[in-house]
């Protein structure tokens, strides 16, 4: 069942909200762009990755009004079924190109290009969406939350919990280098911290369709609502999730570059 | 006995099995002991045995690997020339000169890359394996790319005309803007004005140039306008001028490399590490010098909008921020556009820009904060930031840099308000004795708590570097800054606070002209001033000193035009290299064997035929000399009847054939070789040999005959079978040669085949001379005729023939006239050749000559 976060995101897309789009793209546009590379296996290039990624929010931004948020799928699944769709549909227009039988409005045997399969609105596992691919669509939104406090918090703070926690400096080096004593460094981490929690548990709300989804974080060590003992671990956790999703960003960037 | 016996048996048995026991117990023994032994030593030694072994197979491996991958390499490279040889000469020839220069650096560089190839070949240095993909590795990039960055025309279209008071001498890549770029002189006149107006040294300019006629749109020409008067006025362009049609301002040329390659380069040589030491300090000095050209354009009242490491000229250790394609007044009342690039430009920009913000409504100096922010990134990574904010830095770097570049790419509100805060920092480090030591917290706008320090340059200039200052080109910023602390400020809008803006009054809102305003020109915060040349005279000398002063700068000014001219070729975009030089070889040489081939056919078949050309020692006698004289080939007993063809010439009557004469080895025979036979206008046939010792014309005819007759050599007619090769005879050729012939064939001799005079055309005999024919030209194959192998192929030919004793063979000789070949068996006598050889050169003997 959908929270009030997601249907009111939902709502944004439904009402052309170019902020909300330029979101979605700005947080999920490298997993799509891994995931049609992988898809591909070396069969479309690069800057159709990239217009394929494009496409997949237009074919989006198509359906969004048909959108069913009761039938149970997720929101990863959503937006993997739609890539596939339009990976799909650029195949099957270039296999029609080789034979020549493409006809003059594109259309390629029985189905319409652009007309979008709905079935993934139904929850279901025909659509094959793997554990790393989930795992990158997580990642992503935990960057996105991360994006959200740093324009939020303070630039001490968050370039503090920056050196401590996403470079993984030692809170005495920290200290050091910022000219403030280990207890404030602690103080200010404990602050943005907690930012980050409730952006985290607000980007993980907007993005999620399910309750499966809503309890990803908890699963891949944040805990949303912790005890002190639990800060640690969630700090690791971000910096693991961080350098993880700076390497997908790298390697998108190789594509683009 | 028997019971000894069989005691002494079973004892001699027993004794026997004892020994046999012992033995094999011995031997099971050092089985047991040697058999394990050796199974460990197999296992201790296997192991080291294998592994050198395999080390050995892999060197070697290696070797054969890494020499294939280098010979296809240089394949690759020499075939990378081939393409760009044409593009170079091309342009050499439609007078494109920087395109020329260009294609020809590309050709260098792959010459070099041949030579390098060929150099490891040659030592022997290691290779990679068998792999096709380096033959093609790079050449899709490396073509389309030297292509793509080609400079355009060297001059102007008509349409659009010259610049006046400037000569165009070369191009450079055009932008993204519609726009050309012209590499150009400014005449004396032109120097004069600009010295006049304060611009000094001026040695080159690049001339921006937007024309209608050429495809310019006027939004693009309306955009590069608006600024540029508030630009002419720092000092950042020279001049420029509008007109109907065309659009075009004038910068100071900057010779040098992008910042993107020198910081190639740079970390090239630390080997992919990240900078440190000295090249660190040049990388973060670059963008310090960025940094003190954007103060010069926010203190103007300008923002540049386009700072990336491709707008950056690194000339001379120092860098220089060109391109002011998108500079904006920073009080513009127009909307924010999304121009830019990306990676430089700040996302947050871009949703202002979505959303329909004003540019006065913004701070636009902290998009340039943020671009150099970018460029400070690029500079310590060697890519660029394409995360924002976010981006990683994972290259070491000290603390502070890092710092320096999370603070100026943070969001908008949160990063530095002027680039003078952010200079400080920078300038900060680089006087630290130890770069890497400094900490954020030693950062001036951190100590400060922010941003409200201006921007305090540290030296004390000389009255030239005023000039040159209040110029504030970006070629001319002057020197770099120490520290932190000194002296005041000298560029003119240098007295600006940190975050202060110019109080600008827009006069066109249109085209973004504005006027200073008179509160603040009262201020002199505002705007900076007029460019006023440095003065020439200093107060309190003596006209004496000053006169020495003026002559003394005058002197100097020669120097420095003397210099300037004599480098001025060999730096310029259109100046030639040794990739142009070796096009213009290539088509100079393949001109020249076109032109050999094509009008002089034979110059390679001589070659090569007087290759195959081979000492005989057959001794003939030689007619004139009374002497020896070799052939030159054992193969072939030619005889160079040449018979050439006159129009005008009659086909005169043909002697009869000599009668057989006795005498061989006679010294005064008529010529065996060297004859020719030219039909004069006199319907005469002239003898006279084509080799010059043997012309001799005046020799007695008559003497000749009688002498030439009474030493032909009796010998038994031979079978000869004749062939013509594909060739065109004309008539008198045709008749002559039938004529001989005819003559053999009088003589006794038996001719065959297709050529030979046939009296009746029984068709079995045609047959049978078509199949010798073709069977004769199939053993040549693709042999030349005179070759060694042919003469072999002939010679085994005639051997399985035995009604044939000669091949007379007619074709063309080296002057690509008609000529007849002897080729006889290897067993027939030379005395039978000799007299069919005479037999043939007899015809043209001097009777033939008298005949009218």
């Amino acid at each position: 069942m959908l929270n009030s976060i997601t249907t009111s995101f939902v709502s944004r897309l439904r009402a052309n909200d170019q902020a909300a789009w330029f979101d979605l793209w700005q947080t999920f546009g490298p997993v799509l762009r891994a995931q049609l590379t992988k898809w591909g296996k070396g069969r479309i290039g690069v800057e159709t990755v990239r217009d394929l990624s494009q496409e997949t929010l237009a074919a989006l931004s198509d359906s969004i009004d048909r959108f069913d948020p009761t039938r149970g799928a997720r929101f990863s699944t959503w937006l993997l079924a739609i890539a596939k769709h339009v990976l799909g549909d650029e195949l099957d227009r270039r296999n029609a190109q080789k034979r020549g039988g493409a006809s003059k409005n594109g259309s390629v045997g029985k189905r319409k290009t652009g007309e979008l399969d709905e079935s993934w609105m139904v929850a279901s596992a025909a659509i094959g969406a793997d554990a790393e691919y989930e795992a990158a669509m997580f990642r992503a939104k935990v960057e996105a939350a991360i994006r959200m406090v740093e324009r939020e918090s303070d630039f001490m703070d968050f370039s503090i919990y920056r050196m401590r926690v996403l470079d993984n400096k030692p809170g005495k080096e920290v200290a050091e280098a910022m000219g403030i004593s280990e207890p404030t460094v602690s103080r200010r981490l404990a602050k943005v911290r907690d930012l980050l929690r409730d952006r985290l548990r607000e980007v993980v709300a907007t993005y999620s369709f399910t309750d499966d989804e809503l309890g990803e974080a908890e699963r891949n060590g944040l805990a949303l609502n912790p005890s002190k003992a639990d800060d640690a671990l969630f700090d690791d956790a971000i910096g693991e999730i961080y350098s993880r999703q700076m390497e997908l960003r790298r390697q998108d960037d190789r594509l683009g570059a | 006995m028997e019971c000894c016996g069989r005691l002494g048996t079973v004892s001699e048995t027993k004794g026997l099995n004892v020994g046999e026991v012992g033995a094999i117990l011995i031997t099971v023994i050092v089985l047991l002991i040697a058999v394990p032994a050796l199974v460990v030593a197999a296992i201790f030694l296997a192991g080291p045995v294998f592994r050198g072994i395999g080390w050995l197979i892999r060197h070697v491996f290696s070797f054969i690997k890494s020499t294939l991958l280098d010979l296809l390499k240089l394949f690759g490279a020499l075939l990378t020339s081939l393409v760009l040889v044409p593009l170079t000469i091309v342009n050499v020839l439609i007078g494109r000169w920087s395109s020329s220069a260009h294609y020809g650096r590309a050709i260098e560089a792959e010459l070099k890359a041949a030579v390098g190839c060929l150099y490891r070949i040659v030592i022997g240095n290691p290779a990679r394996l068998l792999l096709l993909s380096p033959l093609t590795e790079g050449i899709e990039k490396r073509v389309p790319a030297a292509m793509a960055h080609a400079p355009g025309a060297d001059r102007p279209s008509k349409r659009q005309g010259q610049f006046d008071g400037y000569t165009i001498v070369g191009s450079l890549p055009g932008g993204g803007s519609g726009s050309r770029l012209f590499v150009a002189e400014p005449t004396a006149q032109k120097l004069a004005a600009l010295a006049r107006s304060g611009q000094r040294d001026v040695d080159r300019v690049v001339i921006k140039s937007f024309s209608l006629a050429d495809g310019s749109t006027l939004p693009q020409i309306v955009r590069e306008n608006r600024a540029l008067p508030a630009a002419k006025r720092l000092g950042l362009i020279l001049e420029h001028e509008l007109t109907e049609d065309r659009f075009y301002y004038v910068t100071r040329y900057v010779p040098g490399e992008s910042l993107t390659l020198a910081m190639q380069r740079l970390h090239a040589i630390t080997g992919g590490s990240g900078l440190s030491g000295r090249h660190l300090i040049e990388g973060i000095g670059y963008a310090a010098d960025i940094l003190r050209t954007l103060h010069t354009y926010h203190s103007g009242g300008l923002w540049h909008k386009d700072v990336k490491p491709d707008n950056v000229i690194v000339s001379d250790g120092q860098a220089h921020l060109v391109d002011f394609g998108l500079v904006t007044p920073l009080r513009s009342s127009m909307t924010l556009t999304t121009h830019g690039t990306e990676y430089f430009r700040d996302p947050e920009m871009v949703r202002m820009a979505l959303r329909g913000v004003k540019v006065h409504e913004v701070d636009g100096a902290k998009f340039d904060i943020y671009a150099a922010g970018a460029v400070l990134y690029s500079i310590i990574e060697n890519s660029f930031p394409a995360h924002g904010g976010l981006s990683q830095i994972s290259r070491p770097c000290p603390e502070a840099i890092r710092w320096i570049i999370r603070r100026a790419m943070a969001d908008y509100d949160k990063r530095y308000d002027s680039v003078s805060t952010m200079l400080l920092d920078l300038e900060t480090v680089l006087g630290a004795s130890d770069p890497l030591a400094v900490r954020p917290v030693d950062l001036p706008s951190m100590r400060a708590g922010g941003d409200a320090m201006p921007y305090v340059p540290s030296y004390t200039p000389d009255l030239d570097e005023i000039g040159a200052a209040r110029v504030g080109t970006p070629a001319s910023v002057g020197p770099r800054f120490a520290a932190a602390s000194a002296a005041p400020p000298v560029f003119a809008g240098a007295t600006l606070g940190a975050g202060t803006r110019p109080a600008l009054k827009v006069s066109s809102w249109w085209t973004g002209r504005y006027e200073l305003a008179p509160a603040a020109a009262s201020a002199g915060v505002a705007m900076p001033a007029p460019v006023v040349a440095a003065p020439d005279r200093v107060p309190g000398l003596t006209a004496a000193e000053q006169l020495s002063r003026a002559r003394q700068r005058a002197r100097d000014a020669r120097a420095r035009a003397y210099g300037r001219l004599k480098s001025r070729r060999a730096d310029g975009p259109g100046a030639p290299n040794a990739g142009v030089f070796f096009a213009l070889l290539v088509l100079v040489v393949g001109t020249a064997l076109f032109l050999l081939s094509r009008f002089v056919p034979n110059v390679f078949r001589s070659a090569s035929n007087i290759a195959q050309y081979m000492p005989t020692g057959v001794s003939v006698p030689d007619p004139d000399s009374a002497s020896s004289q070799e052939w030159d080939s054992a193969d072939f007993s030619q005889l160079p009847i040449t018979i050439a063809d006159a129009p005008a010439a009659p086909a005169g009557p043909i002697p009869p054939p000599m009668p057989q004469l006795s005498g061989a080895g006679s010294t005064d025979r008529i010529a065996q070789s060297g004859v020719q036979i030219d039909h004069a206008a006199q319907s005469a046939i002239e003898v006279k040999s084509t080799r010059p010792d043997r012309n001799r014309t005046d020799r007695p005819a008559a003497a000749v005959k009688g002498e030439g007759a009474a030493m032909l050599p009796p010998a038994p007619p031979a079978r000869v079978f004749v062939l013509k090769h594909n060739m065109t005879l004309s008539a008198t050729q045709q008749e002559l040669i039938d004529a001989r012939l005819s003559r053999l064939s009088k003589a006794g001799y038996g001719l065959i085949g297709l050529a030979a005079p046939s009296p009746d055309n029984d068709p079995t005999i045609v047959e049978r001379e078509t199949t010798m024919s073709a069977e004769l030209r199939t053993v040549i194959g693709m042999s030349p005729f005179k070759s060694p192998p042919a003469a072999d192929a002939i010679r085994a030919w005639l051997d399985q023939q035995p009604s044939v004793d000669v091949v007379l063979w007619i074709d063309q000789d080296d002057q690509a006239e008609a000529s007849m070949w002897l080729i006889p068996r290897r067993d027939l006598p030379a005395s039978r050749t000799e007299a069919l050889r005479e037999r043939l050169t007899s015809s043209r003997s001097p009777e033939i000559k008298s005949k009218p």
